[in-house]
C-alpha cells in the first residue's frame, strides 16, 4: 500500500498544545489507515490520533512537520487531514491573553512607606488581604501498591467513573466559568485518549494500577519538561491532575488527605496548584494566589482570572520569608505581595481597595446608563450554536452573524432537516428572545464543501457561490429554509441571504420561502410564519437598487470585509494589493451614507458584520451613520459598549457629516484624530475631582488617593507616572503654603485633560515640611500641550490663594457643590464652560 | 518708594503668581508702589518696561531658576530671594527694604 505524505509549517502561535491536538487527533481518528506525525525540528515522530502523543511532539509555531497516512482511506485522509490544516488549524486555538511581563514601578505612595514585599510577575490581576495558606504539594508515590489480580477492573472502573464525573461537572459549569468547562472538556479528551489508555493497559499486564499511573506520569513528565515550549511545560500540571484524580478514584483510602480547605479569608501560597485543586477551593474565602512559576497560560492562571482571583507567580519559595497564618496583601497588578505591613502600608491597600471599588461601580454605571439610552446594538458573529451562550454571557444583544456554513462542512453528506432544526432552535433557545441573524449557507468560493462538487476556479471571491448555487442545489437551500422556519418558533430568528446583486435574486429566493411554507402547511408541521428575511450588503451594485430592495427585504446588514473587497476591487488574500485594503476610505463612507439614508427613508434595519465593526476608532462615524447594529466577535462586545457610553450621538452625527466631505483617507484620518483628541478633553473641574470630608491619614495616601481618583473619573491612564511627577515637584520645595492650605502640582503629559482636584480634610494632616497641619489640598494637573486658557486659570487660582478671605470661603464652604460654586463665581471671568 | 519684580518658579504653574500677588498686596499695605512682571507658564506677563526700570529705586528678583533677560537689570539695586522667602517673608522682605538696608 502507498504511503501518502502531507508536509506542512506549524501556524500555531503557541504551538500545538492541548486544544488544537485534540482537533486534529479527532480529525485523524476518523481514518482507518495509521497516521503519524514528523516534526523534523525535535525529531519526535508521533501517533497523530494520540492527542497526548501529539502534544509530546513538543511541536511549536514555524517547526516543519510531515504527516504520513499507510493503509486504508490513506488517500482521502491525506486529502481531508491537509484541508483541515490549511484552512483551519490555525483557528483551532483562541489567542491568549498577553500580560506584559516587564516589572511595574511601584507609585510612590507606597515605596516612600518602605514596605516589605515580595517581586513576582502579574498572573491574574486584583488586590487581595488575607492570611498565609500553604498548599503542600501532591505525592503522586503515595500511591504506589503492588499489583492484585483485580488491576483492569480498578482501571476500567477508575477511569469510567472519572469520565462521569467530568461529564457532570461540564454539564454543571455555570456560563460564567466557560473557561472552567473548556479545562474540564480538554481533560476529559486526555482521558479518552487512545494513547494514554494504550500506555496505561500496556503497563498493567505487569504493574499495579498506582505504579502504572505514577511512572505515566513520570514518563510524560520528562518529555514535556525538555519542550522548548513554556506553554508545552505547563501541561505537566494537567497530566499530573488527571492522574491524581485517577489515583484518588481508584484508591480512595489513600485520597482522604488531599483536599486543602480555607477557613477565613486567605492568600493561597503554592508551589503548584492543579485545575482541580483550584476548583475545589472554596472561592469565598480565596483572597489570592501566590503560585511558584507558572505562566499565564497555565490552566490555574486561566481559571484563576476566569474567577477573578488575583494571583502572581515568584521565582521560587524558598527564602521566601512567609508565616503560615499571617496577614498580607496581594497587589497582583504589580506583581507584589506585601508582608508584614505597617499601618501606613495597610493605608494604602486600603486606598488601593476604594480606588478599585470605585473604578468597578463607574464602569457599572456607565454600561448601566447606556442600557436605557442605547444608540446601538452590538451583537455577535458566531459559527456554532455553542458560541451564542457564552456570546450572550459577553453582554451580546443577539446574535448579528450566524455563518450557518460550518453546519455543512466537515461532514460526508449535508446535515438532515431534523439535525439542523436542532442546532438553530438551540442557539435560539440560549438567546433567550434576542434576535439572532442566520446566514444561509455561503458555500463556494473560498469555503468548500465535499459533498457540494463545484468546480475549481481562478477567481473564487468573483464565481460560483452563495446564493447563485442555490438554484442548483435547490434540494438543499429549500431544506435548510424549512429547517429555519421550524427552528424560528422557538426564539426570535432571522433570515439573511448572502451575496445578492440583484432584485431577481431576493425574489427568486422569497418566491421559494412562499412555496417552502405551503409544503410544511401542506404536511401539517409547524413553523413561524413571520420570521424577517434581509440581505446581507456585500456586492456595490445592491447600493445603486437599494430603493428597490428596500421595498421587498425586511432588513440589511453590510458585511465590510467583502464590500471592501468588491468595492475597491482588491484582494485582500493577494500580498501585491493587500495594503489597498483598506475599508475606511472616502469611497465606503460615502457608501455607507448612501445604504443608510435609503434604509432610514424605508425604515429598514441597518447594521453591519464586518471586522471594522470591533474598531474603537470608527465607532462615532458608525453611530453618526445611523446604523441599527454593529455585529462582532463577542470578545469585542464588552470593550465597543463601554465606549458607546461615552458618546454622545449628535456630535457623531456631526462628524459623520464632516467625515462625507473628506476626499483622501489622509484626510479623513486626520479629522478622526482630532474628534478623539478632542473627546478626551473635559472641564477643569467636576464634582467627581472635589472631595469635601476626605479620610486621607497621609502626604502619601492623600496623592495616593487624589491621583487615583483621576483614573476613576477617566482623566488619567497612567496613576503610576503621574504621581511620579507630581511626586518630583515636591521633592524640589513642598508645595505647602502655610497656612493649612497646599497645593501639589505638576506640568505632566500623564494627565489626558487637564484638572484641578479639591480636598477638604475631615483631619489635619501633617505635609512633611516646617509648617502646620494641612487642612485642604488642591491638586493641579496640567497637560503639557494644554491650552494658555487652562494656564491662564491655574494662575488665577494660585494669585487668589494667596487671599485670606479667599481660602476662608474655601474651609467655609459646607459641600463639595457649593466648593465648585465658589470656584466659578472667583474664576468665573476666565473659566468657561467645557 | 518704586520697586520692580520679577518671580519665576520651577512649574510656573502656582507659585510664579502666588508670589506676585502677595508682593502686590504686602506693597499695598506699606503704600509702596510696585510692578511684578511674572515669568510662569505663560512666558512672560506684565512685562518691565525700560521706564519702568528705570524709575525704580530697587529690583526684587523671586526666582528658583534662571530668569529672561536678566541684563535689564545690571546697575541696578538688586534683591535675590527666593520663591519660598517672597511668598512667606514678604512683609519682612518689604520692610527691610524700606528700612534703608543697602541690598546686595
Amino acid at each position: 500500500m502507498t504511503d501518502f505524505q502531507l508536509s506542512f509549517i506549524c501556524p500555531l502561535p503557541n504551538g500545538l498544545h492541548a486544544r488544537p491536538a485534540t482537533e486534529l487527533s479527532r480529525r485523524c481518528q476518523a481514518f482507518e489507515c495509521d497516521i503519524s506525525l514528523l516534526n523534523h525540528r525535535s525529531g519526535e515522530r508521533v501517533d497523530a490520533k494520540s492527542m497526548l502523543a501529539l502534544v509530546g511532539s513538543d511541536t511549536l509555531h514555524g517547526d516543519s512537520c510531515v504527516m504520513s497516512f499507510a493503509g486504508p482511506q490513506a488517500e482521502s485522509a491525506c486529502q481531508r487531514i491537509g484541508q483541515f490544516v490549511e484552512q483551519e488549524l490555525a483557528d483551532s486555538d483562541a489567542p491568549l491573553d498577553k500580560l506584559s511581563s516587564t516589572a511595574l514601578e511601584l507609585p510612590p505612595s507606597l515605596t516612600r512607606l518602605q514596605p516589605q514585599y515580595h517581586r513576582g510577575t502579574t498572573v491574574a490581576k486584583g488586590l487581595g488581604e488575607g492570611r498565609v495558606c500553604f498548599s503542600h504539594s501532591r505525592q503522586l508515590e503515595v500511591f504506589v501498591c503492588p499489583a492484585d489480580t483485580q488491576e483492569w477492573a480498578r482501571w476500567q472502573r477508575s477511569w469510567r467513573k472519572l469520565e462521569l464525573d467530568l461529564r457532570e461537572k461540564l454539564d454543571n459549569s455555570s456560563q460564567v466559568a466557560s473557561e472552567q468547562a473548556q479545562i474540564l472538556d480538554a481533560q476529559l479528551a486526555m482521558l479518552l485518549d487512545p494513547g494514554l489508555q494504550a500506555e496505561i493497559e500496556q503497563r498493567l499486564s505487569t504493574q499495579s494500577l498506582g505504579e502504572a499511573l505514577v511512572d505515566y506520569y513520570q514518563q510524560q513528565r520528562q518529555q514535556l519538561e525538555r519542550s522548548s515550549s513554556a506553554y508545552l511545560r505547563e501541561r505537566v500540571l494537567d497530566i499530573e491532575d488527571l492522574c491524581w484524580q485517577l489515583l484518588c478514584i481508584a484508591y480512595p483510602e489513600q485520597s482522604q488527605s488531599s483536599t486543602l480547605t480555607l477557613s477565613e479569608p486567605s492568600v493561597l501560597v503554592a508551589q503548584h496548584l492543579t485545575p482541580s485543586e483550584f476548583i475545589a477551593l472554596d472561592k469565598t474565602k480565596l483572597r489570592g494566589l501566590v503560585l511558584v512559576d507558572v505562566g499565564p497560560t497555565s490552566h490555574t492562571a486561566i481559571l484563576a482570572r476566569a474567577f477573578d482571583i488575583p494571583c502572581i507567580s515568584l521565582d521560587k519559595l524558598e527564602g521566601v520569608a512567609l508565616q503560615s497564618g499571617e496577614m498580607v496583601q496581594l497587589l497582583a497588578d504589580y506583581g507584589v505581595l506585601i508582608y508584614q505591613a505597617s499601618k501606613a502600608v495597610r493605608q494604602f491597600y486600603r486606598r488601593a481597595r476604594k480606588l478599585q471599588q470605585a473604578e468597578q461601580l463607574r464602569q457599572k454605571q456607565q454600561i448601566d446608563s447606556l442600557a436605557g439610552n442605547l444608540c446601538l446594538e452590538v451583537a455577535a458573529n458566531v459559527a456554532s450554536d455553542k458560541e451564542v451562550k457564552p456570546a450572550i454571557g459577553k453582554q451580546a444583544d443577539g446574535v448579528g452573524l450566524f455563518r450557518s456554513e460550518l453546519v455543512f462542512m466537515e461532514r460526508d453528506c449535508a446535515p438532515t432537516e431534523l439535525e439542523q432544526v436542532a442546532i438553530y432552535s438551540n442557539a435560539l433557545k440560549v438567546a433567550k428572545g434576542k434576535p439572532v441573524i442566520f446566514r444561509t449557507l455561503d458555500a463556494g468560493g473560498d469555503k468548500p464543501i465535499d459533498y457540494l462538487p463545484l468546480p475549481e476556479e481562478t477567481n473564487p471571491f468573483l464565481g460560483y457561490r452563495a446564493v447563485r448555487i442555490y438554484p442548483q442545489y435547490r434540494e438543499l437551500f429549500e431544506t435548510q429554509l424549512r429547517a429555519l422556519l421550524r427552528a424560528a418558533l422557538h426564539g426570535n430568528a432571522r433570515i439573511m441571504i448572502p451575496m445578492v446583486n440583484s432584485l431577481e435574486e431576493l425574489r427568486w429566493v422569497k418566491q421559494l420561502r412562499c412555496q417552502v411554507e405551503q409544503e410544511l402547511l401542506d404536511e401539517q408541521i409547524e413553523f413561524a410564519h413571520d420570521v424577517p428575511l434581509g440581505i446581507m450588503l456585500e456586492v456595490p451594485s445592491c447600493a445603486f437598487i437599494l430603493d428597490a430592495l428596500c421595498a421587498e427585504a425586511d432588513f440589511f446588514s453590510i458585511g465590510s470585509n467583502d464590500m471592501t473587497q468588491y468595492l475597491l476591487a482588491v484582494d485582500r488574500d493577494n500580498p501585491h494589493v493587500a495594503g489597498l485594503y483598506q475599508t475606511m476610505v472616502p469611497a465606503f463612507i460615502n457608501l455607507l451614507q448612501t445604504l443608510s439614508s435609503t434604509c432610514q427613508r424605508h425604515q429598514r434595519w441597518l447594521g453591519l458584520c464586518g471586522e471594522i465593526a470591533a474598531n474603537p476608532r470608527y465607532l462615532p462615524l458608525f453611530v453618526g451613520a445611523g446604523l441599527t447594529e454593529l455585529s462582532m466577535s463577542a470578545g469585542a462586545i464588552m470593550p465597543i459598549k463601554a465606549t458607546l457610553a461615552s458618546l454622545d450621538v449628535s456630535d457623531c452625527q456631526m462628524l459623520f457629516t464632516q467625515a462625507c466631505q473628506c476626499a483622501t483617507q489622509a484626510e479623513l484620518e486626520a479629522l478622526l484624530s482630532e474628534w478623539h483628541n478632542t473627546q478626551a478633553q473635559r472641564g477643569l473641574m467636576d464634582e467627581g475631582c472635589v472631595f469635601d470630608d476626605a479620610d486621607f491619614t497621609s502626604k502619601e495616601d492623600a496623592i495616593h488617593a487624589l491621583v487615583g481618583n483621576l483614573v476613576v473619573e477617566q482623566r488619567c491612564e497612567q496613576a503610576v507616572a503621574l504621581e511620579q511627577d507630581v511626586w518630583a515637584r515636591e521633592m524640589v520645595f513642598s508645595t505647602g503654603l502655610g497656612n493649612g492650605f497646599a497645593i501639589p502640582h505638576t506640568k505632566s503629559e500623564h494627565i489626558a485633560s487637564s484638572t484641578i482636584s479639591i480636598a477638604k480634610l475631615a483631619k489635619p494632616i501633617d505635609w512633611q515640611d516646617d509648617g502646620p497641619a494641612i487642612e485642604m489640598i488642591i491638586l493641579l494637573t496640567l497637560n503639557k500641550q494644554d491650552s494658555d486658557r487652562h494656564m491662564q486659570i491655574f494662575s488665577k487660582l494660585a494669585r487668589k490663594l494667596v487671599h485670606e478671605e479667599f481660602r476662608q470661603q474655601l474651609l467655609a464652604a459646607p459641600s463639595a457643590s457649593e466648593i465648585l460654586d465658589i470656584l466659578y463665581t472667583e474664576l468665573g471671568e476666565v473659566l468657561e464652560p467645557a | 518708594m518704586r520697586i520692580v519684580a520679577v518671580t519665576a518658579c520651577p512649574t510656573g504653574i502656582a507659585h510664579t503668581y502666588m508670589a506676585a500677588d502677595k508682593l502686590i498686596n504686602a506693597a499695598k499695605q506699606f503704600k509702596v508702589a510696585i510692578k511684578v512682571e511674572t515669568q510662569g507658564a505663560m512666558g512672560v506677563e506684565n512685562r518691565l518696561s525700560r521706564q519702568d526700570i528705570d524709575a525704580a529705586e530697587l529690583v526684587i528678583l523671586a526666582a528658583d531658576i534662571r530668569i529672561e533677560q536678566p541684563e535689564r537689570f545690571e546697575g541696578k539695586p538688586c534683591l535675590q530671594v527666593s520663591i519660598s522667602e517672597a511668598l512667606n517673608q514678604t512683609e519682612q522682605l518689604l520692610l527691610s527694604t524700606m528700612n534703608g538696608r543697602t541690598p546686595q
